[in-house]
């Protein structure tokens, strides 16, 4: 824990020198260490109730409802790992503001292990490419040694398009995605 | 002899009858020629009935009076008193002598005509010559008168005589005839006797060479048969003596084989006896040992005792530390809330900084203090959970090992009462053993002097085994003895009956 400090404290000491670097949540899947980028996350936020939504894919755990709007909440240890999260403290929902594949703007949670760290993180991608055939697994990074996958919010909810359920789940679509931000915040 | 006892039955028994044949008439023989020697009118007859008539002839007859006549007719003429009376005496004593013939003949003669002449007649005028002799003639002579003594002596003396004279004539005429007659009649007796018995004679020869015949034949086929019966009896005999000496011979080396086994079951016995008494001395130094591990193990009891109440309190001990981990657990659980919502709340705020901006630096400071409280008060945290995990395991380590002890102590206080009262049945019974090891030991003893006992038998048994079996070695020779007489008898049989 002492060592993850000191290496959030180097990585925010450069982060200010280079403005190409980024905040991101880091989050581990099968001890693969993986990173969804700060721009449109919303919130972080402990492991709630959910309630099941019938006939969906098992990586779809539920729905809750987050400031008065349903809420889909998307297992990231399903959908990369194939297994359940397990119910720890650290494990925790982030919900990402993202726009759909029709465009609308929509809020979900995405649930995954050790959420426990926002780290900034350098925008130049390895040359090799994605380690995934999966498309929403954008760009691989090294940052101390480590390989970081970058995971695209907006590619995992449009490979969601065509479940019913979590379509139907989806509200309206939204004029300005700015707009929705200052009001969240 | 040789030459007899080669001869066949029938001709033996055939010479016995003619031995014996032969020797009755010799018999036969030698009795007729005495007979006919000493036969009535035979040689020896004559010579006697001639010395008798000699003697006859020569002396004069007592039981006729001639002489007592002749001496009354000397008295008569006689003078002299002193020859008188040596007369007087003469004819006394002829007097006792014709008395006493007379008394013989009346007892004597056969009742008859010749008993009645010679007692009554010619007695009555004997008599009367005694009296007149006595009472007339001898007073006569002894006075002197001559005359008258002759004139009785011619006269009445001499009439009884003669009639006395008759008498024995007739006597003597009578005597004769029945003489001649009874002489007849021996002649006649001898003569058919001598025939009778030549008869006889033949008749038994040839009756007594029939029977032997008769006996000789009947005695050779019985004989014939029980020789085949007694051939077949004496091989048998042979074979079971032989069966027997065989059996015999087994029963000597059996009896020496047992006689062998006796020894060693008696020095077995020996062996036993001394064993046992180890086996005694070794059961009352285990019933001292017992004992004393009896002492032993009531303390041993009293100190397992104490020991369960011991754990017992320990136990409980365990249980209140237990429950102080179990709070102190409490506490580090609010602690870990508490960081992980430090935690969450740093990740949100630098969240929130980022979006703020230029402006929002200085709060990402703030952010990554608070950040930085969490990380530390969790590891803390961490620290005191893994402390108070391992002192939770360690106690439930511990109450469980107490727990495990307590039942062993438990367990071994009561193996220490059954290992008691089975160290009690083990003194109990070692005392009885003992008791039972000395009654034994008595058994051993007189086993071991019966072992003896038979061993000497045995010794006596084989002696009379092998004494036995010699005796039935010569009666098997004996058997064949038997059987050789047998063939020879058979040979000499057939021979017989061939005949």
């Amino acid at each position: 824990m002492t060592r993850i400090g000191a290496a959030s404290a180097t990585a925010l000491a450069p982060g200010k020198a280079r403005s190409a670097s980024t905040l991101a949540i880091v989050f581990r899947v099968q001890e693969a260490h993986y990173a969804l980028r700060c721009r449109n996350i919303v919130e972080v936020i402990p492991l709630v109730a959910l309630r099941p939504v019938p006939q969906a894919s098992p990586w779809l755990l539920g729905v809750f409802a987050y400031r008065g709007q349903l809420t889909p909440v998307i297992d990231l240890c399903g959908l990369i790992g194939g297994y359940a999260c397990p119910k720890r403290l650290s494990s925790r929902i982030m919900l990402v503001r993202c726009t759909t594949g029709d465009g609308s703007a929509v809020v979900a949670g995405f649930l995954a292990e050790h959420v426990t760290e926002a780290r900034r993180i350098g925008s130049d991608a390895l040359p090799a490419g994605p380690l995934s055939a999966a498309a929403y697994l954008a760009e691989t990074l090294l940052e101390n040694g480590e390989l970081l996958q970058i995971v695209d919010e907006h590619a995992i909810l449009a490979s969601l398009d065509n479940l019913a359920g979590v379509k139907r789940l989806l509200p309206g679509p939204e004029t300005d995605e700015e707009n929705r931000s200052p009001s969240q915040s | 002899m040789g030459r007899f006892a080669n001869l066949r039955l029938s001709t033996k028994l055939f010479t016995l009858v003619g031995v014996f044949m032969a020797g009755f008439l010799t018999f036969a023989v030698l009795a007729w020629s005495t007979l006919d020697r000493v036969k009535v009118n035979g040689p020896l007859y004559h010579e006697i009935v001639l010395g008798k008539d000699l003697i006859a002839d020569v002396l004069p007859p007592p039981a006729y009076i001639i002489e007592s006549h002749l001496v009354a007719m000397q008295m008569a003429e006689e003078t002299d008193r002193a020859a008188v009376q040596k007369l007087i005496e003469t004819g006394r004593r002829l007097q006792r002598e014709y008395e006493q013939r007379h008394a013989f003949w009346v007892a004597e003669l056969p009742p008859g005509h010749l008993k009645d002449t010679m007692v009554v007649r010619s007695y009555n005028p004997a008599v009367e010559f005694f009296s007149i002799r006595d009472r007339q003639l001898i007073p006569a002579a002894l006075a002197g008168n001559t005359e008258k003594a002759r004139q009785i002596a011619h006269g009445p003396l001499h009439a009884s005589y003669d009639e006395h004279r008759r008498a024995i004539d007739e006597v003597v005429r009578v005597a004769s005839a029945s003489h001649a007659v009874l002489e007849r009649d021996a002649a006649g007796v001898v003569s058919r006797s001598s025939t009778w018995l030549m008869l006889i004679a033949l008749g038994i020869v040839a009756a007594s060479t029939w029977v032997a015949f008769l006996i000789v034949r009947s005695l050779v086929s019985r004989l014939q048969r029980s020789s085949v019966a007694l051939m077949s009896t004496a091989t048998q005999i042979a074979a079971t003596s032989k069966e027997q000496q065989a059996t015999v011979n087994n029963y000597t080396t059996s009896t020496t084989e047992i006689a062998a086994a006796v020894k060693e079951i008696s020095a077995t016995s020996q062996e036993l006896q001394d064993t046992l008494q180890q086996v005694s001395d070794a059961a009352s130094s285990a019933a001292n040992l017992a004992e004393s591990g009896r002492s032993g193990l009531a303390e041993m009891d009293g100190t397992m005792r104490e020991l369960s109440g011991a754990t017992s309190s320990i136990s409980s001990k365990l249980s209140v530390i237990r429950e102080k981990a179990s709070d102190i657990n409490l506490v580090v659980t609010t602690i870990t809330k508490v960081a992980d919502q430090t935690n969450l709340l740093s990740v949100n705020a630098a969240i929130e900084a980022e979006k703020a901006g230029e402006y929002g630096l200085g709060f990402l400071v703030v952010a990554r203090e608070i950040r930085r409280l969490a990380d530390q008060s969790a590891v803390a945290t961490l620290d005191i959970e893994q402390m108070v995990r391992q002192m939770q395991g360690a106690v439930s380590t511990g109450v469980m090992e107490m727990d495990k002890f307590t039942e062993q102590v438990r367990t071994g206080v009561r193996a220490v009462g059954q290992v008691n009262a089975q160290l009690g049945q083990i003194i109990e019974q070692v005392q009885e053993l003992s008791g039972r090891i000395d009654s034994l030991n008595e058994g051993m003893r007189s086993q071991s002097q019966g072992a003896a006992q038979i061993s000497e038998a045995m010794t006596q048994l084989t002696d009379g085994a092998r004494h036995t079996a010699l005796s039935l070695k010569e009666f098997n020779s004996a058997t064949e003895g038997l059987r050789d007489v047998v063939a020879g008898l058979r040979q000499e049989l057939s021979h017989s009956s061939a005949n």
